[in-house]
This record gives C-alpha cells, sequence and structure tokens, in this order.
C-alpha cells in the first residue's frame, strides 16, 4: 500500500497514523490518549454531520429555492416543512421543547411504520414462504448450484435447526405440583438441540466479526509500515 | 294482665291462658309435660329430705319473720317463693298517696343520690318507720342468742388470717359437715332498688352501731367460726371488724327491713355476710373441691373494692389454650361487666325485678367482627415463598447500599500476551513480507454467479453504489469492493453513490478516486456521487420511489450543487427511476442498513440485480436472502477469502491480495488463541468440579 505523500495528505496521513495510535493504546487500559481520540472522533462525527445536513439538506430544500425561484417555490409542501423544521428546532430549548414533539411524532410514526411494513412484506413473508420452499428435496436454489444430494442435506439441517430453534424458544410448559416447569423428555433434547443450532449460528457470526476486524486490524498495520517507511525512505 | 292470662317466658308477652304459643314470639307457654309446668311457675320446692337443715332454718325464719309482721298468707296459685318476696316491697310504709314529699319529688326528676334533708322536714309516715325499726333493733338485741360454735366462723376466719401457723385441715376431711344434697337452688334474693335519698334522720352507719337488719351481730370480742364462711367470700377486714363499705352507708336500714332473708350461696358483692346468714349457708358441710380450697386460701385478705363492687369479679377472659382455638377476632375477648350499680334491672321474664342479671340477648346481638371464612387467603407455600421473596427484594430495595469498595487494580497481562501475539503476527508479512501464504483455491459459491453477473450488466446504465458503512470498516469493506470496482471499471460503467450515513459519501470519494485513477475515472463525467441520504428507511423508499425527488444535493459535483444540476451529468442520463440503474451494490457493514435496503428498495430494483458486499460479520445473516428459490438478493461478496479470489479471477492483485498473509497469520493467531483459551477454560472446570466432589 502505497501512500501519497503530498503536503496536505501528509498531515493527513500523519494526524491518521496518530490516531491510529492513540485507539489501539487501549491496550494498556484506559488512558488519555484513547479518550483524546475517542472525543476527536465523536466531535468531528457531530461536526461533519451538522455541516452536512445543513449544506445538503436544509439549504437546498429551505432557503435555495427562495432564492432560485423566490416566491413562486412557496407551496403547500414548501411550508409545512419550514414549520416542521422550526418546531423541531424549538426543542433546543426546554421550555419550547414540548412544541418539537409534533415533528419527532411525524418521524417516529412514519419510521416505524415503514420498519413494520418493510419487514412484514420484505422479510416475514419472503423468508418464511423461502423456508417452506426449501424443504422441498426437488428444488434447487438457482443461485447456489448445489446438487440434489446437498439439497438434501440443506434441507434435513434447515428442517431440524428451525423447529429446535423454536422449541428452544417455546417459554410455556405445564405447571408442577411445586409451580416448576414440567417439560417432556423430548422437548428438552429438541430444546438442546436448538441451542446447539443456535450456538453454531453465533459461533459463525463472532467468526465473521474476528475475521473483519482482523482485516481493519491488518490493513492498520500495514498502513502505519507503510507510512513508516514512507517517512524513513524505505 | 289477669291472673288467668299466661307471660311468655321468652319475650314478657302477655298471652291468653288458654294460650299455647306466644303470639309474638311463637314460644311454647304450656310445657310438654306435666312437671314443667312447676318449673315455669317458679322454682321446685326441694323434697322433704333433700333439702337440709340449712334449708329447713330458712323456711322456719321466714314463717317467723312473717308471723310477727303479720303478713298475708301466700296467695292460692302464686309460687310461695314469689309471695315470700312480696312483702320486701308491700311492707314498707310509705307515705299516703297524693302525700309525696318535695325532696322526693324534687330527687325523682334529677336521680340523684341521696341527699341531707333536715331533721323537722321528716314526715311522720317515715318518722314512724324509723321508730318501728328502732324499737326492732333493741329487741333483736336482747333476743339475740349466744354465739355458738358454728356462728362462731367470723371469730375462725379471724384467728386463721392473723395465725397462719394454724394448720388447716382440708375441706375435704372434714367428715362431721355434711354436704347439702344438691337439689334446687333457692331463689336469689333480689336486689334492693337503687338507694333512696337518705333523710337527715338517718341512722348511724353500720360501721358504728349493729347492723340493721335486725340481725344479730356478734358480741365483741368473740369471732365467728371460719368454718361457716370461707375466705374466698370476699369479706374484707375492714367489714370482719365491723365497718361497712362507703357504698353501703347511703343505703338506708329500711330498705332491707322485713325481707326475708335469702341466704345467697355465693356471697353478694358488696354486702356484708354476717354470721347468721353464715350459720344458715352451713358452707362448712358442702363438700368442697381441692381447687376452691385452694382459692380460699389464697382469698384470706383479699378485700373487695367498696367503690366498684363489679370490679372485683373476674372478668370473662378465655383461657390461652381456648384463645389460640378461636377464630381470629370474632368474639370480643372480654366481656365486660358492669358496676352493680350501673346494671339494669330485669323488665321482663321470670327474672323481672332482678339486677344484675346476665344479658343474654344483648350478649348474643354485641356487635362483632364478621367471621367470613372466605375471605381468608388460602396461601399455599409456594405462594407463601414468592410473597416471602418479594417481600425480601422490597426490602433489599430499601436498604441502603454501602460503598463498593475499590476493585483490585490487576495487570491485565493476558490481554497484553494476546494483544502482542496479534500484533506480532500482523506485522511480520508486511515487515519482513513473510510468511507469505498461498491464496485460497477454493472459490466461494457465489462468486461465479456474481462475476456472470457483472459480465452481463449493460454498459449504457450506471450502477448504484450504496456506500453504508462507518469509517472503521472501511480498512475491510475497500478490500473486499475493491475487486468488484476494479471488475466494473474495466467494463466502462458508469458509477453513481450514494449513501445514508454521512461519512459515507468521502468514503465512497476515496475508493473510487484510489482505484479509479488507474482506469481514468473523473468525477462528474464517469461517476458521480448522489450524496448523503438522510431519513433512514424512509428516504431509502422514497429514494427507491423517485429518486430524482429524494436527493437535494449532490457530493464534490463539479457546478452548484442544485437537483436539476445533479442529475443533468453524463452519468445519470437516461435515470428516471430505481430500476433504471443497471444494478444495485449495497456495500453495509451491519445487518439492519443491508436489511433495510433489501427491504425498502427491493421491490423497487426490477430487472436489475441487487448485489451484496458484506462485512464478514454480517454474511451468515444475508444468505438467507440469497439462497432461497426466490432471491431476494442476487449476489454476495463477503469476506477477505472471497475479495481475493475476486481478483485472482479479474488477474489483477489489489488490497485484498496485499492484506492476506497479514490476515491469514493473525488469524492462525486468533485461533490459536481460542484453542489455548478453551482447553484453560475446560481445565479449570475439571479443576473446580474436582475440588467441588472432593470437598462434597
Amino acid at each position: 500500500m502505497t501512500v501519497d505523500l503530498t503536503a496536505l495528505e501528509t498531515a493527513g496521513t500523519i494526524a491518521s497514523a496518530l490516531l491510529t495510535l492513540m485507539v489501539l493504546s487501549y491496550i494498556l487500559g484506559d488512558n488519555v490518549l484513547f479518550r483524546i481520540a475517542v472525543h476527536l472522533f465523536v466531535g468531528v462525527a457531530a461536526g461533519y454531520a451538522g455541516a452536512l445536513a445543513l449544506r445538503t439538506v436544509l439549504y437546498p430544500r429551505l432557503v435555495l429555492p427562495l432564492l432560485s425561484d423566490g416566491f413562486s417555490a412557496i407551496t403547500a409542501a414548501f411550508v409545512v416543512s419550514w414549520v416542521l423544521a422550526l418546531l423541531l428546532g424549538l426543542k433546543a430549548w426546554p421550555s419550547t421543547a414540548w412544541l418539537g414533539s409534533l415533528p419527532m411524532a411525524l418521524l417516529v410514526g412514519v419510521g416505524a411504520a415503514l420498519v413494520v411494513g418493510g419487514a412484514i412484506t420484505g422479510t416475514l413473508v419472503p423468508q418464511a414462504l423461502a423456508t417452506m420452499d426449501s424443504l422441498d428435496p426437488s428444488a434447487v436454489a438457482p443461485l447456489t448450484g448445489e446438487t440434489g444430494f446437498e439439497r438434501v442435506a440443506n434441507v434435513l439441517i434447515l428442517l431440524i435447526g428451525t423447529i429446535s430453534t423454536l422449541v428452544y424458544f417455546r417459554f410455556t410448559a405445564r405447571r408442577g405440583p411445586l409451580g416448576e416447569a414440567l417439560r417432556s423428555p423430548l422437548s428438552i433434547a429438541v430444546s438442546f438441540v436448538g441451542s446447539v443450532f443456535i450456538a453454531l449460528t453465533f459461533g459463525v457470526m463472532y467468526a465473521g466479526a474476528l475475521a473483519a476486524a482482523l482485516a481493519v486490524l491488518s490493513e492498520r498495520i500495514q498502513f502505519l509500515v507503510g507510512l513508516a517507511r514512507g517517512l524513513l525512505g524505505g | 294482665m289477669t291472673m288467668a292470662d299466661v307471660r311468655c317466658p321468652m319475650c314478657s308477652t302477655i298471652n291468653p291462658a288458654d294460650a299455647t304459643a306466644c303470639s309474638v314470639c311463637g314460644a311454647r307457654l304450656k310445657p310438654m309435660i306435666a312437671g314443667e309446668a312447676e318449673s315455669l311457675a317458679g322454682p321446685p320446692e326441694p323434697q322433704e329430705g333433700e333439702a337440709g337443715d340449712w334449708l329447713a332454718r330458712i323456711r322456719s325464719e321466714v314463717e317467723r319473720k312473717a308471723e310477727t309482721s303479720g303478713e298475708a298468707p301466700p296467695r292460692p296459685g302464686e309460687p310461695e317463693w314469689l309471695n315470700r318476696l312480696r312483702p320486701a316491697s308491700g311492707e314498707e310504709e310509705g307515705p299516703p298517696e297524693g302525700e309525696l314529699p318535695e325532696w322526693l319529688s324534687e330527687e325523682e326528676g334529677s336521680a340523684a343520690g341521696p341527699s341531707e334533708a333536715a331533721p323537722g322536714e321528716v314526715p311522720d309516715w317515715l318518722a314512724r318507720i324509723r321508730e318501728r325499726q328502732k324499737t326492732e333493733l333493741e329487741a333483736a338485741a336482747e333476743e339475740a342468742p349466744p354465739p355458738s360454735a358454728d356462728d362462731d366462723w367470723l371469730g375462725r376466719l379471724r384467728r386463721e388470717e392473723f395465725l397462719p401457723t394454724e394448720p388447716e385441715a382440708p375441706l375435704g376431711e372434714e367428715p362431721e359437715r355434711e354436704a347439702p344434697p344438691l337439689g334446687p337452688r333457692p331463689p336469689s334474693r333480689p336486689l334492693p332498688p337503687s338507694s333512696p335519698p337518705a333523710p337527715a334522720a338517718a341512722p348511724p352507719p353500720i360501721s358504728a352501731t349493729a347492723p340493721p337488719s335486725g340481725r344479730i351481730p356478734p358480741p365483741s370480742g368473740e369471732k365467728p367460726a371460719v368454718s361457716q364462711a370461707p375466705p374466698f367470700m370476699g369479706i374484707s377486714k375492714d367489714l370482719l371488724e365491723g365497718a361497712m363499705p362507703k357504698w353501703l352507708e347511703g343505703a338506708g336500714p329500711s330498705s332491707d327491713e322485713g325481707l326475708p332473708h335469702m341466704p345467697a350461696l355465693v356471697a353478694e358483692e358488696g354486702l356484708a355476710v354476717t354470721p347468721e346468714s353464715a350459720s344458715d349457708l352451713q358452707m362448712g358441710s358442702i363438700d368442697i373441691p381441692n381447687w376452691l380450697g385452694d382459692l380460699r386460701k389464697d382469698a384470706g385478705v383479699a378485700p373487695p373494692d367498696a367503690g366498684a363492687p363489679g370490679d372485683s369479679l373476674a372478668r370473662a377472659t378465655l383461657p390461652a389454650w381456648l384463645e389460640a382455638m378461636r377464630p381470629m377476632d370474632t368474639f370480643r375477648p372480654v366481656v365486660e361487666i358492669q358496676a352493680e350499680d350501673a346494671q339494669e334491672v330485669e323488665s321482663a321474664g321470670p327474672l323481672a325485678g332482678l339486677r344484675g342479671v346476665l344479658l343474654a340477648e344483648p350478649v348474643v346481638a354485641m356487635p362483632r367482627q364478621p367471621s367470613y371464612s372466605g375471605a381468608r387467603l388460602e396461601v399455599t407455600e409456594r405462594q407463601f415463598a414468592l410473597a416471602d421473596l418479594i417481600h425480601r427484594m422490597v426490602e433489599q430495595e430499601a436498604s441502603e447500599v454501602g460503598p463498593k469498595p475499590p476493585a483490585r487494580r490487576r495487570l491485565p497481562f493476558s490481554r497484553w500476551a494476546i494483544a502482542g501475539a496479534l500484533f506480532l503476527a500482523v506485522a511480520l508479512p508486511a515487515l519482513l513480507g513473510a510468511p507469505s501464504l498461498s491464496v485460497p483455491t477454493l472459490v466461494p459459491p457465489g462468486l461465479p454467479a456474481l462475476i456472470t453477473l457483472v459480465d452481463s450488466l449493460p454498459g449504457d446504465r450506471p450502477v448504484l453504489l450504496v456506500f453504508d458503512y462507518e469509517p472503521a470498516y472501511a480498512g475491510e469493506l475497500d478490500a473486499v469492493a475493491g475487486p468488484l470496482l476494479e471488475d466494473l471499471m474495466q467494463r466502462d460503467i458508469r458509477l453513481a453513490t450514494v449513501s445514508t450515513r454521512p461519512s459515507g459519501p468521502p468514503l465512497a470519494e476515496r475508493l473510487i478516486r484510489r482505484i479509479g485513477d488507474a482506469h481514468g475515472y473523473l468525477n462528474g463525467q464517469d461517476y458521480v456521487h448522489l450524496g448523503y441520504l438522510p431519513g433512514g428507511p424512509a428516504a431509502v423508499q422514497l429514494f427507491a420511489r423517485d429518486p430524482r425527488e429524494s436527493l437535494a444535493g449532490g457530493f464534490l459535483l463539479a457546478q452548484e450543487p442544485t437537483r436539476r444540476g445533479m442529475w443533468s451529468t453524463p452519468v445519470l442520463a437516461g435515470v428516471q427511476q430505481f430500476s433504471d440503474f443497471g444494478a444495485v451494490v449495497i456495500i453495509a457493514a451491519g445487518t439492519e442498513i443491508a436489511r433495510t435496503w433489501v427491504e425498502q428498495a427491493g421491490p423497487w430494483t426490477g430487472a436489475s440485480p441487487l448485489v451484496m458486499v458484506a462485512s464478514a460479520g454480517i454474511e451468515p445473516l444475508i444468505r438467507p436472502y440469497y439462497e432461497a428459490l426466490n432471491p431476494q438478493v442476487d449476489a454476495v461478496l463477503s469476506g477477505l477469502p472471497a475479495a481475493v479470489a475476486y481478483e485472482q479471477a479479474n488477474g489483477r492483485a489489489g488490497d485484498a491480495r496485499l492484506l492476506w498473509d497479514s490476515f491469514g497469520t493473525g488469524m492462525l493467531v486468533a485461533e490459536m488463541a481460542l484453542i489455548l483459551g478453551g482447553m484453560y477454560g475446560a481445565a479449570s472446570f475439571l479443576l473446580r468440579s474436582g475440588t467441588g466432589t472432593s470437598e462434597s
């Protein structure tokens, strides 16, 4: 990995290297360098997000139409946008914060409706149908290129994993004489299989996260080594 | 009421003589057996032989007094005991009718205690009564017989009191006494009415003179026999010495004058027990049980409270064992017994005129707490345990938590060792170029489909790249997305970028510039940054519905960031809607944002493929969208190994290959650390289990 050592980029690269080292200093424990780096990242991110919102959202949508089109740009949607933006801005003061509840309610409501609707139509129903379709040994997924034997094996694993995981998350049971939950031995065995599947899933996700972190660490180490070589003329 | 009428024994209602049941309460008026008629009329007379000598003496005394006082013979049809009681009220000579003295008429209204009257205001009828009383007292004093051995009970009582060393014979060992047969109890004497206002010329109190009842007091210096009057009868010392209680001082001697003396088996509170009455009782002849004898020993010097006669009575309390068995708070534990003066006179029934009668009906009707068995909680053992647990939890909430002791600072040697090993493993290939790991020979299952998909993309339609990851993941995702971008640029496919994160557009510019420089890609001609898409899922759906209306301005545009200017660039020429893009490539590091794009924008892609370039951590959650029979994701590129394989397929080594050696050695060290850690944990568990087993 080569580093372009122009004047501006050199400063940026050195700052990046220092911040990387400051973050890595957390290996020694919580220290001032790590805290400075974290506060710097948070501050820069917030400032950048604010500036970006002002430049790419507020100015082009609330100010630029007036400057370019004049009063002809004032429409109902434009006025509603202005009112909602002003009300939302009033949340900065505690005495007028209640006025900002209306745009907040609108945002939360619309967002929740979209998320739930999208989850039902985009994930829940398609995935349930896909699970049922996947139990057909004769059907072969078009993109995986699996063979018939692999398909049967996948169907069995999918069936056992789905049922056992659902049984594991079954929290109802018959009440015993002392109030304890009584579950049949079959339910306990299937639940154990479900817990194995859940553990495997978590293990795979952890392995993926570890691989991603190692890739990032490798990139940072490569960056530091390349910077050191560039500074040292190697 | 005529003599033929019948009074109801239950409610005292007057009923006709021929009635068999009370017209009010329905109680039977005529007995079902012949013997009950007598019991209703009055207590039966004891049979001859059943009554002892004491009862015979009572009869003789009553008859003698009746003869001397000119008492009328008993009326036919009336019980004998009632005839004997009648002189108590009829013997008194009262004032003539209509000549009620003024002081009495005044006192009737106020119902106050006895008042002093002037001597000159005593009427003639009262003066006659007093004269006769005086005469009787004198005659009685002269006729008083010498105290017999049996009548000397008071003297013996005093001797026992003041000579405690004298052994007392148990009651059960007195053969010379004959216990009276248990028979009907003689009618108790009706209590005198409330003390009338005593005139000023009332005789001196009993404490100073002889008893006003005409009974002969024992001669001074001689004391009655103890056996005739047991100490538990509550005779006070003052009374034994001739003193009269204060409450009795107010009572005039005329109140008991002429009444037939009916000795009570139990001494009435506050009444003096004279030797005469004691001799009548013949208490010593009664076979008293041992427990009663013990009481007699203990009650020797306990004087009754003259001020409150009723207080000396034992309260009606339940014993402890019975109290424990009693239902909770259903009855009053103590029944208050009022003072004698405060007790009401029975006004109805066979006990009419008597004071101090146990009020059966008021006790029954006494308000009490309801005893609903259903109101009690039937708590099981488990419920009790849960309630106790909640109680302890609430108590713990209220308790103050002490300051936490400072944790002992320990140096994280294990963390340092693992970090050092990882750093060394990752840095060695970069510093020394060794070890060099071979590239993966196995191609990921979805990679050929992705390469085929990219090869089939139309060259006249731009590809939308969604840079939805944070800068922290740039090290991985830049290397993973690099081969795809390189492949697209090799085919001269125009690129448009967008991001729902503020840091997305700079990351896109950085990556495209780094890769596109080699392919001569220029901003505004070969690629364009649509910029930041604020609003989360709503903005994604809005952008998928109408891309031109959802974005206000681009990023790093060559001209003024206006909506028209951005969409008028040659890169976006021909793009009117979301499906006009040749493909949608989502580069995401999180599951949520990847799923948002699949859910919100997937239905609007049309025939355009949706490619997911994901971090290795979210690949398991993306796979279900890809491996379905009706896939929602058309291709997946995830992880550094897949990127290295893609680079090999492209025939050009990129960032993925540069990171491969460091990544490989780092993964090797991480896996070794995991294995060693697992072995250490298993060994610790086994050691703890063995220690616990040996201790148990």
